[in-house]
């Protein structure tokens, strides 16, 4: 029953590190029809941001972690502002080429740079996040608990701005339709700037908490969460912001029990994840929740 | 065609196969050159097949290492010697029918051949469903995904492949012989689907595939053809990679392989074959030549300045050097002469 | 075939998307080389029966019956094929290609030629393409565009574009022709001159025409047989005379009239 209770624990904590970064990756697709290949790589670098500011410049952890979150949520919108804007009018495909490229710089340049590169590092983590709590015959880690509290304040929060602030309803209307809001007369530029800072945000929190639970920093760690919660948005419904949130959940724990109770398959664990998401798109890509779309002749 | 052209061809032809027969000669005199050569015309014989489904046809995939993977291991298993195998595979044993046979050099073109269709093979099983369904970015994630499938089944199916710890001592067949000549080969196949009544097709897809298919054009299978075509040469590109580094791993045909390619094709114009082919060159001449960039200064640098070429291209020169055109010899003769009243009018 | 028999059968079509029902219960029969005209306001659902026709949206309810054959279903290209072609009402050139390309197009799914006998290519390719180019500009020639076969689709002027995009529909070989609103954004003697075209064409191809129009006035001087929808709906059909004396067109016009004011 403990293993069972612990090992539904881990897939929740799991689940909602995949439902904050899959946000970012609905968001943009939502809105600029971009599949964001560097949002995988933009949590990445919230790892390396806390790594620098805690360890390099030592500050106090929740400190570095705050400015780690804005730093990030920065370098998204810097990212959008120099490398997608001058291309929102170009075939999309041109977008996700230049997408790509922007996620093997990211990738890269934390491998060029000095204090980070080549070697694996360690990420600090605080003490809150690796205390031991015991309930009952229960022993849990303090990451356990604190990140889906986290996340789940994040994920409430992320609500609220969506659905009930004039920002949140400007990213609605043009998800649904970007011409007509433009022409009546939002600034498309600025609740694009939003949107992508809500997501890198987001993305920042998953990272830093990705941290905590697993403390060991390199280049590539970004990918495969990146495209677990790409994935997650897909079963959601790509474009549908609570569909983020439960794919995220049902992937977390999907992953958590086949790897506690099929523990042969592991090493076939990101095949699984990408048969998954190819399923889904050849067969549901409107996801569990998204209704079918035509296309107009 | 006309005659003058035509015989400008054959005299080009003939030149290449005397450059390549002297290259090959002498090539422990130019290390370097003949390295930078060989590399390039592979990565031009992938991006030529590139091109033709994402350039020409329109439909973006991000598959071609996946197919360059299964080619590179096929030649590999094909070529292998067999006390080499006994070496490699130690623990796992490896799986039947490899531990049989190994083919002499006389074969390594059956083996080329196989790897190419061997990936024509696994283009079919994810183009069947994947090019009916899906177009646009799900087509790429979906082609991607598919790639990093044969990856992981890479690293896990022992028997076939040794693991990550992956495959050494694969004799180095490959030279300037085989390089150039598969890319002549293709090229031409490139150019003369292109320029015909199935080229047509294709690029009537990608200008609007709605239109083709109002046509009479039956959409699927024809791009179902230009996904076999490119699975076709990148299958054989990763044969002759596999036999010209001389070992191979999971990990040499990751998704930077696709980058590397997309590089190429988006430098050399996205739907210009003879792009690819130019920007191929380039591509392996730069990249040779930052090497020691990465090993001497800092790693990691070479691909930084790829990067960033690839996004300054996408944002400033989307239309590459050759746009959607092809090189002919008109073109050249034009070019030639519009610079020669140039430099006359300078002169006088 | 006789004069009398059916080349088009449509039977209580209809259309949703989602909630919103944009052909309802639509029937009509069309005979051998006829000329039949639908109008009907924006958004009365013309664009939708063509595309029901020619398999871009299979309909929810009812059967398209062509020659005899249930075709309710088939893909575009199946359509194509059996003897349909399509204008579309906001043309749909492959603008980068050029005006006989296009029309080449058009020709490629007859071709016998295999994908390797043209990369070769084998002599009969090499026949082929050489028919296929000289038939092209025959058509070319036949609708006035001869002079312009090697210019960039996209760089024609509007009012031949549309010939290229007939031409191309006429490459296919076809029995029957659906034109979309052919005459829009075309001036009155420009739409004219289009709907003597389209009679010429008619008479030389011997086809049956379909032709959707959104202004009445264009339609009446050539179409014997009108049919008028709205809201999805039809409402009227007969000779332009009676339409334009039916109260409920001018009524569905004077909507629309009224909405535009
Ligand atoms: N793919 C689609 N998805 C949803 N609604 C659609 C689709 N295609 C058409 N509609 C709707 O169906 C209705 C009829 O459209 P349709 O294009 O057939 O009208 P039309 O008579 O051709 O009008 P127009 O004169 O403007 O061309 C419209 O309300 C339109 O918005
Ligand atoms: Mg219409």
């Amino acid at each position: 029953m403990a293993t069972y209770l612990q090992q539904l624990l881990n897939g929740v904590t799991l689940g909602s590190l995949y439902a904050l970064i899959a946000i970012g990756y609905t968001m943009v697709y939502g809105i600029l029809r971009l599949i964001n290949f560097a949002h995988g790589d933009v949590v990445m670098w919230a790892g390396y941001w806390v790594f620098f500011l805690v360890v390099l410049f030592r500050l106090p952890w929740w400190l570095g972690a705050l400015c780690a979150v804005v730093l990030t949520a920065l370098m998204g919108v810097t990212i959008e502002r120099v490398a997608y804007r001058p291309l929102r009018e170009a075939p999309r495909i041109s977008l996700l080429i230049t997408a790509i490229g922007v996620s093997f710089l990211l990738e890269n340049l934390i491998i060029v740079l000095p204090w980070a590169g080549g070697r694996q590092k360690s990420y600090p983590t605080p003490g809150l996040m690796t205390q031991i709590y015991t309930v009952g015959s229960v022993r849990v880690q303090g990451v356990t608990i604190w990140v889906p509290l986290i996340a789940a304040a994040c994920l409430l929060g992320l609500i609220f701005l969506v659905y009930r602030t004039k920002v949140g309803r400007a990213m609605r209307a043009i998800a649904t339709d970007i011409e007509t809001t433009a022409l009546m007369g939002a600034d498309i530029n600025r609740v694009i700037s939003y949107t992508f800072l809500v997501g890198s945000a987001l993305a920042a929190v998953g990272g830093i908490l990705w941290g905590c639970r697993y403390p060991r920093l390199q280049w590539d760690l970004g990918i495969m969460p990146g495209w677990r919660a790409f994935t997650a948005a897909v079963i959601g419904g790509i474009g549908n912001i609570v569909g983020a949130m439960l794919g995220g959940f049902l992937l977390g724990l999907a992953e958590i029990l086949i790897v506690a109770f099929l523990p042969g398959l592991s090493g076939f664990r990101d095949a699984f994840i990408f048969a998954i998401l190819i399923f889904f798109l050849l067969f549901r890509p409107t996801g569990i929740l998204g209704k079918p779309m035509k296309e107009k002749v | 065609m006309t005659r003058s052209n035509r015989i400008l061809t054959f005299l080009f032809l003939l030149g290449l196969a005397l450059f390549v027969w002297w290259g090959d000669k002498h090539s422990d005199q130019f290390v370097f050159l003949w390295r930078v050569l060989n590399f390039g015309a592979i990565y031009a014989l992938a991006a030529v097949g590139y091109t033709v489904i994402n350039g020409i046809t329109g439909q973006f995939s991000l598959g071609p290492h996946g197919f360059m993977l299964l080619g590179g291991y096929l030649t590999t298993l094909f070529m292998l010697p067999m006390h080499q195998k006994k070496v490699v595979w130690l623990f796992t044993p490896l799986s039947w029918p490899f531990n049989q046979f190994t083919l002499p050099y006389s074969g390594f073109i059956l083996a080329l051949i196989a790897g190419g269709i061997l990936a024509v093979l696994a283009s079919l099983v994810v183009g069947i469903p994947a090019l009916r369904a899906l177009r646009g970015d799900y087509l790429a994630i979906a082609t991607f995904g598919f790639g990093e499938i044969l990856y992981v089944l890479a690293c896990n199916f022992m028997g076939l492949t040794n693991g990550a710890m992956g495959v050494k001592g694969i004799p180095r067949y490959t030279n300037l012989a085989w390089s150039v000549g598969a890319l002549a080969v293709l090229t031409y196949a490139a150019v003369r689907l292109k320029n015909s009544s199935y080229g047509r097709a294709l690029r009537a897809i990608r200008e609007d595939e709605l239109a083709a298919e109002s046509m009479g054009i039956n959409v699927f299978r024809h791009k179902l053809l230009a996904f076999m075509f490119s699975a076709f040469c990148a299958g054989v590109a990763g044969g002759l990679m596999a036999t010209l580094i001389g070992t191979i791993t999971p990990d040499l045909f990751r998704f930077f392989m696709t980058f590397y390619l997309l590089m190429i094709i988006v430098l050399g114009g996205l739907g210009s074959i003879s792009g690819a082919v130019v920007a191929g060159f380039i591509f392996a001449a730069i990249f040779e030549a930052l090497r020691f960039v990465d090993t001497a200064v800092v790693p990691g640098m070479r691909m930084v300045v790829f990067a960033v070429l690839l996004i300054l291209v996408m944002l400033f020169f989307r239309r590459g050097l050759f746009g959607r055109e092809e090189f002919t010899w008109d073109w050249l003769w034009h070019g030639a002469k519009r610079a020669w009243r140039w430099a006359w009018a300078k002169m006088s | 075939m006789g004069e009398n028999e059916l080349i088009l059968s449509l039977q209580s079509l209809t259309m949703k998307f989602g909630g919103l029902v944009a052909v309802r219960d639509f029937s009509m029969d069309i005979r051998y080389g006829e000329l039949v005209g639908l109008i009907g306001p924006n958004g009365a659902g013309k664009t939708t029966i063509f595309n029901m026709i020619t398999g871009h949206y299979p309909p929810t309810e009812g059967q398209v019956i062509f020659a005899g054959r249930d075709i309710t279903g088939l893909p575009p290209w199946q359509v194509v094929r059996l003897g349909i072609a399509r204008t579309f009402q906001n043309i749909r050139l492959c603008r980068e290609m050029t005006a006989l390309e296009n029309v080449l197009i058009s020709f490629h799914p007859r071709l016998r030629s295999s994908v390797f006998a043209a990369i070769l290519p084998s002599p009969r390719y090499i026949r082929e393409e050489r028919r296929m180019r000289e038939r092209g500009m025959e058509l070319l020639s036949a609708v006035g565009l001869e002079k312009w076969a090697n210019f960039r689709a996209g760089a024609l002027p509007y009012g031949l574009q549309r010939r290229v995009e007939i031409a191309r529909a006429l490459a296919t070989q076809p029995k029957l022709l659906l034109l979309d609103e052919p005459a829009a954004g075309m001036n009155p003697q420009e739409a004219q001159d289009l709907m003597g075209f389209i009679r010429h064409i008619r008479e030389t191809f011997n086809l049956t025409v379909f032709l959707i129009e959104h202004v009445m006035q264009v339609v009446m001087g050539i179409c014997p047989r009108i049919r008028v929808i709205d809201f999805g709906v039809s409402i009227a059909e007969g000779t332009p005379e009676e339409i334009r004396n039916n109260p409920k067109v001018i009524e569905a016009y004077l909507g629309e009239e009224a909405l535009r004011a």
